[in-house]
């Protein structure tokens, strides 16, 4: 599903020149569930941002679904990404101002889904999530575990080919972390890849294989479990 | 998904009600004050144009060139309009228009009412809508009237006033008027205005059977309709030979043209003289709709400057929409839809905001303009909302969708912040400019309406109270011999009742009228022209009007009923040096030149003295000048001059004693000085507006610095803290962040003198007399924007300054 050759993104200050990811070369295939761990601005969260399409790498290639989609102009990565991608992040990012309902149906408002298969699938994720008696709350209202499903059934609302989750559980308390790793591993049981970034041990486990990261380099990557 | 960015516009409104208010309350004054000058101005554009045939319809003008004078008239010869008719088929009908005064009289109530003697033509080519009566059965028989409802009422009161009679005084005599129609009142945006209408040969009864035929007496107004597919250059070719045939005896062909001009053009065509409908000044629409652009301008910036320093905060939304799909052009479009949202709130709020200030503005502008809901206005006010969206949301919708999605949502904006702070001090700068414009050009035109009402004007016009005398319907003379009589039993009831002198004068200064002579000077032959006055004996001495040489007119004097006394304005032009031996001119040489005056501003100071005869007795002079030309009647009038202590109980003396000794003539009094204010009416009501949308402008603007100032100090909150940690006092907090606001300010002071001088010069150039503007205008406009500025920031930099800096630092 994802492949990259040499990819390589680096950040031009004034002064400053920053390697983010130094020649990167990895593969997932659909159905993995790939833990990328590493210290603090080893590259970890640049990887996902370029495989997500929401950053442009400087060099290399970036082949998604046998496609080379590193450089396309922003419309056209927008489009790929609208229908194949859903992200999580670890500061959940809910519009503040739209009700949970409203934030879980945003990326169907993109995909131009018509308004009552919205509304289904929309209440099927927020009863599967269990947050469905919370639809009508805004973001601020909830904990931040009801804030991170309400993000997951954001990312997964498109039905995407790929979650990108960046430190899904790094704002969370141990309960509430489980829990989002237990909706993310039923997800990719029912065959939805998934690429997170993670800062801990123990939720990286819960991948197939993790990929260690240092100075934007790939360094080592280990086979977890044998994926289905 | 439009209703999705509703939602979220409508939602971000409600959380952020500081920023809502400041942007709606400028947006509605802008859109309100916009809709109210667009009424004005939509009012000036279509003068005339409710008369289903007004693009067929012209006014024609005379110019003749005539022993070296141009004389250029839209007031013609009587025998135009019928000859013209007669001539070109292509013109299907004609018709005159002529204002007079006329003494009107029901029962025992009598009033001079200003009536229009009129073609019954007029109501063919106008769409005057009848009320009562039909447009076929007025005006069959010549002592007819129509009357407006206003006038029916006042001489009929409830009765039904067709086929009633009412009295017109005639030469002297009382003639019957049948009232034939009910005419409905012209509108606001008619040039032609009238109340009383009678037919047009009734008014040979005083112009005299000569001023029917006659092609060098000019009197009323023709207006001449042509067919729908009349060609008017063609026309125009075939009148100019025709014409000259017909005044062949007296002017060289190409002498005496006769030209037609739009009835559209009338009300803003300076170029044609005035006739009988006031004529406005074409720039000032233009000049009123720029002002009210620029403050709609300044509330459209308001937006701008807070979606830009609010950016920060919308920047996560964008990140997000991003991430989950959204094109840059889904995002300009939701940003753009919630700026035209906002213009259409304000737009509603400005609505009311018009229609509360409808009245108040009427009276300033002296208009009875109305908002209704037409098609037209509603496309506007549509259109306008829609125009203000696209403006105010340009930055928005281009800057916060070309964010990157991953520094959006972080917040990470190191070169975005930067040039951010460089939008908001142009913006913010931009709008400090046009307030200090606007405050120049204000002050610069209040100083020179100053000027004109405080200038010298060589006589005293304070404490004057003018009262015409329209006479029981006897000849000049003898009315004048009645008004002198009047004067001195006046003088006498009014003995010690708070009137120091009654005068009696033709003309009186203020007015817009005169009485101008004209000859031909057979020496140099050459057209000259004088404004004659009538005056009495005691009239210089007490309008303390000055003598340059020679002596004043004396009672005790038996020749001075044939003396005359001039202005240096003719001395000059007719080189009166020495006035030993000094008499008019030929004709009038038998008036014997007994004194020059010092120059006085008789008229307005637009326009520099003329040459000015006075005599006690007009009327030898008025009977021996060959051209007359009248703007105003030569009847008496009185003026009171009176003491300024208890003006309303003097006023209630004068009216009792008018009453005791002329009861049959009403008491209208006018003072002096305000007809002299009168003559700049249009500059004062410019001015007037001008000081309100500036005003406006300001509130605006500082709405704008107060949000700014705002969100500059929440987001240095932190420096704030830091700096006082390390001893900064309050003084010096304040002082650094109100520091950046008074550079913008000089710098804007800079760029909008040059601006407002040049506008200002221009504007002062229509007047004879002008004021200096000097350096304290533009000095005071830019210590007034600085200290309405300091206010408003000063306002949170206070309180920033005040707060414990642990208040600060925690909150980070």
């Amino acid at each position: 599903m994802i492949k990259t050759e040499n990819l390589t993104k680096v950040y031009q200050t004034d002064e400053v020149e920053t390697t983010a990811l130094n020649e990167v070369n990895i593969e997932i295939k659909e159905g993995e569930f790939v833990s990328v761990m590493g210290p603090s601005g080893c590259g970890k969260s640049t990887l996902l941002n370029v495989l997500g399409m929401i950053d442009n790498p400087t060099s290399g290639n970036y082949y998604f679904n046998g496609e080379e989609i590193g450089h396309l102009p922003e419309r056209k990565r927008s489009n790929i990404r609208k229908h194949n991608l859903g992200f999580v992040f670890q500061s959940f990012n809910l519009i503040d101002e739209l009700t949970v309902y409203e934030n879980v149906e945003l990326p169907m408002l993109y995909t131009k889904v018509p308004s009552a298969d919205r509304k289904k699938r929309v209440e099927e994720l927020l009863e599967g999530m269990n947050i469905m008696h919370r639809a009508k709350h805004f973001p601020q209202q909830l904990s931040g575990g009801q804030q991170q499903r309400v993000a997951v059934a954001r990312a997964i609302v498109n039905k995407p080919k790929l979650i990108l989750a960046d430190e899904p559980t790094g704002n969370l308390d141990s309960a509430n972390g489980d829990e989002v790793m237990k909706v993310l591993s039923e997800l990719n049981a029912t065959g939805t890849t998934i690429l997170m970034v993670t800062h801990s041990q123990y939720c990286a486990e819960f991948g197939n294989r993790i990929i260690r990261m240092l100075d934007g380099k790939v360094v080592t990557e280990n086979v977890v479990r044998q994926y289905l | 998904m439009i209703k999705n960015y509703i939602t979220v516009a409508i939602r971000n409104l409600i959380k952020n009600k500081l920023f809502s208010f400041i942007n709606l309350l400028g947006l509605s004054i802008g859109t309100a004050v916009v809709i109210l000058i667009m009424l004005y101005v939509k009012e000036e554009w279509t003068y005339d144009q409710f008369h289903t045939k007004s693009d067929h319809i012209y006014r024609a003008w005379v110019k003749e060139h005539f022993k070296g004078e141009l004389i250029f008239n839209s007031v013609t010869p009587l025998i135009l309009g019928d000859e013209l008719k007669n001539s070109f088929p292509e013109i299907r009908e004609t018709a005159r228009f002529m204002n007079a005064n006329a003494l009107l009289k029901k029962g025992a109530f009598i009033e001079d009412e200003k009536v229009n003697y009129v073609d019954p033509a007029l109501l063919k080519i106008f769409d005057f809508p009848l009320l009562k009566g039909k447009k076929e059965n007025v005006f069959t028989t010549l002592r007819e009237a129509v009357l407006t409802e206003e006038i029916a009422e006042k001489y009929f009161g409830d009765s039904a006033p067709i086929g009633q009679n009412l009295s017109m005084q005639v030469n002297g005599e009382w003639v019957d008027f049948l009232v034939s129609g009910i005419i409905e009142k012209a509108p606001g945006n008619s040039s032609l205005q009238f109340q009383i209408l009678v037919p047009f040969e009734n008014a040979f009864d005083f112009i005299g059977e000569n001023g029917r035929n006659c092609w060098t007496c000019v009197y009323g107004e023709t207006y001449v309709l042509l067919d729908t597919n009349a060609n008017l250059e063609n026309l125009k070719t075939k009148i100019a030979p025709f014409i000259d045939e017909k005044v062949k005896s007296s002017y060289q062909p190409g002498e005496y043209i006769v030209g037609l001009q739009p009835l559209t053009d009338i009300h803003l065509n300076n170029a044609i003289p005035t006739g009988i409908a006031v004529v406005s000044d074409a720039r000032y629409p233009y000049i009123l709709a720029s002002v009210a652009f620029l403050i709609l301008l300044l509330a459209c910036i308001n937006f701008t400057i807070l979606s830009v320093g609010r950016s920060v905060n919308r920047s996560k939304e964008v990140g997000i929409r991003k991430v989950t799909g959204a094109t840059k052009w889904q995002l300009r479009f939701q940003f753009w839809s919630e700026a035209i949202m906002m213009a259409l709130f304000g737009l509603s709020l400005g609505l009311v905001l018009t229609k509360l200030l409808l009245p108040y503005f009427n009276t300033i502008a002296d208009k009875q303009l109305s908002l209704d809901f037409n098609i037209w206005n509603f496309s506007f006010l549509i259109g306008l909302a829609l125009i203000t969206g696209l403006l105010s949301g340009i930055y928005p919708a281009m800057v916060l969708s070309g964010f990157n999605p991953i520094q959006a949502i972080k917040g990470v904006f190191s070169k975005i912040g930067n040039n951010k702070h460089r939008v908001l001090r142009t913006l913010v700068g931009f709008q400090f400019v046009l307030s200090i414009f606007l405050i120049i050009c204000t002050f610069g035109m209040q100083k020179q309406l100053r000027f004109l009402q405080n200038k010298n004007l060589g006589f005293s016009k304070e404490q004057t109270l003018i009262v015409p005398y329209g006479g029981t319907g006897k000849g000049f003379s003898d009315t004048w011999q009645e008004a002198l009589q009047i004067q001195e039993r006046l003088k006498k009831e009014l003995a010690g009742k708070g009137v120091q002198n009654i005068l009696t004068s033709s003309h009186t200064f203020g007015t817009q009228g005169w009485a101008k002579l004209g000859y031909t000077d057979e020496r140099l032959d050459k057209f000259r022209q004088f404004i004659a006055q009538q005056i009495d004996y005691e009239y210089l001495d007490i309008m303390e009007i000055e003598m340059k040489a020679g002596r004043k007119f004396s009672k005790g004097n038996t020749t001075d009923n044939k003396a005359a006394i001039v202005n240096e304005a003719f001395a000059k032009a007719w080189e009166i040096n020495d006035l030993e031996g000094a008499t008019m001119p030929e004709p009038f040489n038998d008036y014997k030149i007994i004194g020059i005056s010092k120059d006085f501003n008789f008229a307005s100071l637009h326009s520099s003295v003329e040459p000015l005869v006075m005599v006690t007795d007009v009327l030898p002079l008025m009977r021996t000048a060959p051209d007359h030309n009248f703007t105003d009647s030569p009847l008496p009038k009185f003026s009171f001059k009176i003491k300024s202590d208890n003006l309303v109980a003097t006023i209630g003396n004068i009216q009792r004693a008018w009453k005791g000794v002329v009861p049959e003539e009403t008491f209208n009094y006018t003072f002096m000085d305000d007809s002299i204010d009168q003559q700049y009416r249009s500059e004062s009501r410019l001015s007037e507006i001008l000081s309100i949308a500036t005003g406006l402008a300001i509130i605006i603007a500082c709405l704008g610095l107060f949000g700014i100032a705002t969100l500059t100090i929440s987001q240095r909150r932190k420096e704030i803290g830091v700096r006082k940690v390390l001893g900064a006092s309050s003084a010096d907090i304040v002082y650094m962040l109100n520091k950046r606001f008074t550079i913008l300010i000089f710098i804007a002071s800079l760029i909008a003198t040059p601006f407002a001088w040049y506008f200002m010069n221009q504007w002062l150039s229509d007047f004879a007399y002008q004021t200096e503007l000097g350096i304290s205008v533009f000095l005071i406009a830019g210590l007034l924007t600085l200290l309405i500025a300091w206010l408003s920031v000063s306002f949170q930099s206070i309180k920033a300054a005040l707060m414990n800096p642990v208040e600060s630092l925690r909150n980070e």
